[in-house]
């Protein structure tokens, strides 16, 4: 095969892998994002500030894949992540952006870990400030929300309909009001942190019902210890609430020290290695006892001998 | 025939007095380790923070020292039992210079881990709260059976002797004394020529696993440990192997200095020099195919954490002693040694004494850089955990232990003949015979 051939044949492979992986893209269904959250609109206002947080933010955690804004310089990879100053990132909601970061989708991360609420409206504050002419939706509703104060969540719980409701209240100024649309994240308490089971949002009155997930492991009564955190990004403050229900799986869980065990304390060792180590030391010992008996007997049969040499004198 | 028993009797004892040059040598042996033991006297005061040691390089000099000074002790298990046990005849005026070799430094290996101790006056909590589980508890109770073994069989094959030497030693009065004591009676009756006979037996048969066991247990310490470098299933016998070599090693070096300053030519011969030679090339060998395996097998995979732990070997920090290790504990040797101008006394000794310090830096290269190398990474710690440097301090101590086994072996080797009388008679009877 001649230089041209090699040449000419990589070239062939070549196009049939990517357009091989071109179809695979472009198979790839659309992004839909739920109808509610298209609507959700940021709780605070776009300053100068938020965007100028949102850019720092940006750029540890986007700009490695979606490149500096207007400058159209992405990572190569595929889907194409696309430079969020275009039209593309600009006819979207705030409400999908803010989904579509928080979830993510194949290579694209799901930032809803990493990166707080507040984090993530910053970076879309940072987005739309290349798309000229955005205006951002009523956000007068979250700002008026926006309170400061006490917050207080009460838990009450239904035994029959086995239905959690959350009451949040804020007090300002010695007066007490419902606290609307506040974010509420709740855990089950584990030995090394908390375990995430759900997200819910409060209604006007200041009330949220939450259903427990089932299948989540409890003890061997089936108590689990719930842990429920306002949301800070509601603009409320900080409050919790940790209260023990029967809502959980009867799990009981062997202790690990329990059975005979390497791992475990002396008292539990594994027997054979107990009995393998004793006996060997034993053994050893009693051939070093022997031995030293036979020196002793040396020693007697010297007398022995010396005494009869006596006698023979 | 009884000019010529004499002759051996006059010639052996001849090494057991104090002259002025051995007062001298063991006098600057005591300063030196008094020095040493100043420094240790700091560590004590001030704790192991005046060693290099810390929190990731927890195991520095005095456990690889510890490593070394086990696997010279070995020794005496190969020599007196592996050969002697096979009837290999030329080994016996070895046995005892083997046999005082192994005890002194199984005795000091067990003062070296003590050393390694923040709180050395917890040492019997081992043994109070050990766990069956735990290597640490079967490390420190084979190391005290091979010290008991080890003098006991330096002991048995003794008693003839010390029961000879109550005759030949004039003076001092108090060595009469202690020599008529530990002679336990001796009249060299049959019966007692066949308890001795036989107990040794008994021993040479016992020391083969309890030594396999010491050094095995050893490597257990570091195989047990999933670290990248000493996660290895072939531990025990690279160990031993390695052993071996460090320990021929030890017995050359010994047999030199015997041989030229008590005046042993005519009992430590060329031919015996000829003879360890061929057997440390034997064990070289060994040593040399589970080296290989040792490398190859981690190389040839590349795991991610083995890879980086066998960079820092090849090519990185520890490249420089690996490579010196590696060439002069191993290639030079066997390569020398296969030539038989090699294997003579003068050549032994320059190769003896090259391959135990390789053996000592080997046993350093086994031990530091994997901790260097933790599988995850160091983080937020302060500059001086992250590279290991020894101490001044900690290598003094180091010296000391050095020093005390010289100490031991010169002062056992001034007390005793350190060739045993009554078989070279033995020997000297059976030749007549023939």
């Amino acid at each position: 095969m001649t230089n041209k051939h090699i040449i000419t044949t990589a070239l062939i492979l070549a196009t049939i892998v990517i357009s091989v992986a071109r179809t695979t893209v472009s198979a790839q269904t659309p992004w839909v994002v739920p109808e509610e959250n298209k609507e959700e609109v940021c709780p605070f206002k776009f300053t100068p500030e938020t965007v100028k947080a949102g850019a720092e933010v940006f750029s540890k955690n986007c700009q490695s894949c979606h490149g500096i804004p207007t400058k159209a310089n992405w990572a190569n990879i595929q889907p194409v992540p696309g430079d969020p100053a275009s039209e593309k990132f600009r006819v979207e909601t705030d409400g999908s952006l803010f989904f579509k970061i928080s979830n993510g989708r194949g290579p694209m991360p799901q930032f809803k870990n990493i990166l707080s609420e507040e984090q993530r409206w910053d970076v879309i504050a940072f987005i739309r400030s290349f798309h000229p002419g955005y205006v951002q939706p009523n956000p007068e509703l979250a700002i008026a929300a926006a309170k400061g104060g006490r917050s207080k969540i009460d838990v009450k719980f239904d035994s029959v309909t086995k239905r959690i409701t959350f009451i949040v209240s804020n007090t300002k100024e010695k007066v007490t009001s419902p606290a609307g649309h506040a974010g509420l994240q709740v855990f089950v308490k584990r030995y090394f942190g908390n375990q995430p089971v759900g997200t819910v949002k409060t209604n006007e009155r200041g009330f949220a019902s939450f259903e427990f997930p089932q299948n989540i492991p409890g003890t061997d009564s089936g108590y689990v210890t719930l842990y429920v955190a306002l949301n800070e990004d509601s603009g409320y403050g900080n409050a919790e609430a940790t209260i023990r229900l029967p809502l959980g799986t009867p799990t009981s869980w062997a202790s690990l020290t329990e059975k005979n065990a390497m791992w475990n304390v002396r008292a539990k060792a594994p027997v054979w290695l107990t009995l393998a180590y004793c006996l060997t030391v034993l053994g050893v010992f009693v051939t070093l006892g022997i031995i030293a008996f036979r020196i002793k007997k040396i020693y007697e049969i010297g007398k022995l001998t010396e005494t009869n040499q006596q006698k023979e004198i | 025939m009884e000019d010529n028993f004499h002759k051996i009797e006059s010639d052996l004892f001849r090494t057991v007095r104090l002259n002025r040059a051995h007062i001298l040598w063991m006098g600057l042996l005591s300063v030196a380790l008094a020095v040493c033991l100043y420094a240790y006297s700091l560590q004590l005061r001030t704790g192991l923070g005046v060693a290099g040691i810390r929190d990731y390089v927890s195991w520095g000099m005095y456990i690889s020292n510890f490593v070394f000074f086990v696997a010279s002790s070995l020794i005496g298990m190969l020599l007196s039992a592996v050969l002697g046990l096979l009837g290999i005849k030329w080994i016996r005026p070895l046995t005892r210079i083997a046999e005082i070799i192994a005890l002194a430094f199984a005795a000091v290996a067990g003062l070296v881990i003590i050393s390694d101790m923040g709180r050395p006056e917890r040492l019997a909590y081992v043994f109070i709260y050990g766990r069956f589980q735990s290597p640490i508890l079967w490390d420190v109770t084979v190391v005290t059976v091979y010290v008991l073994i080890s003098a006991l069989l330096l002991y048995l094959p003794l008693i003839p002797d010390l029961a000879m030497g109550t005759r030949v030693i004039e003076k001092p009065k108090w060595l009469r004394k202690v020599y008529s004591i530990l002679s336990v009676n001796w009249k060299g009756t049959p019966e007692q020529f066949r308890i001795m006979h036989s107990s040794i037996r008994v021993l040479l048969v016992l020391i083969i696993p309890v030594a396999m066991a010491i050094h095995t247990v050893t490597s257990w310490l570091f195989a047990v440990t999933p670290r990248p470098g000493w996660n290895s299933t072939i531990f025990g016998p690279y160990f031993v192997s390695g052993a071996f070599v460090a320990g021929i090693a030890s017995v050359v070096i010994a047999m030199y200095f015997f041989r030229k300053n008590y005046r042993l030519e005519k009992y430590i011969t060329p031919d015996h020099f000829d003879k360890m030679g061929k057997l440390l090339v034997l064990v070289s060998l060994v040593y040399l195919y589970f080296n290989i395996n040792e490398f190859i097998v981690p190389g040839y995979k590349l795991e991610r954490s083995e890879s980086i732990h066998l960079s820092e070997l090849f090519t990185g920090r520890f490249a420089g002693l690996f490579w010196f290790a590696q060439f002069f504990g191993l290639i030079i040797p066997i390569v020398l040694l296969l030539f038989k101008k090699m294997r003579r006394p003068l050549p032994m000794l320059t190769i003896a004494i090259l391959l135990f310090f390789a053996s000592w830096i080997k046993r350093f290269i086994i031990v530091v850089p994997t901790q260097e190398n933790p599988f995850l990474p160091m983080q937020h710690v302060p500059s001086n955990f992250l590279v290991y440097k020894p101490t001044l301090i900690e290598t003094a101590i180091t010296l000391a232990s050095f020093i005390l086994v010289l100490l031991i072996i010169t002062g056992l080797s001034k007390l005793f003949p350190v060739i045993p009388v009554w078989e070279m008679k033995e020997e000297a009877e059976e030749n007549q015979l023939k």
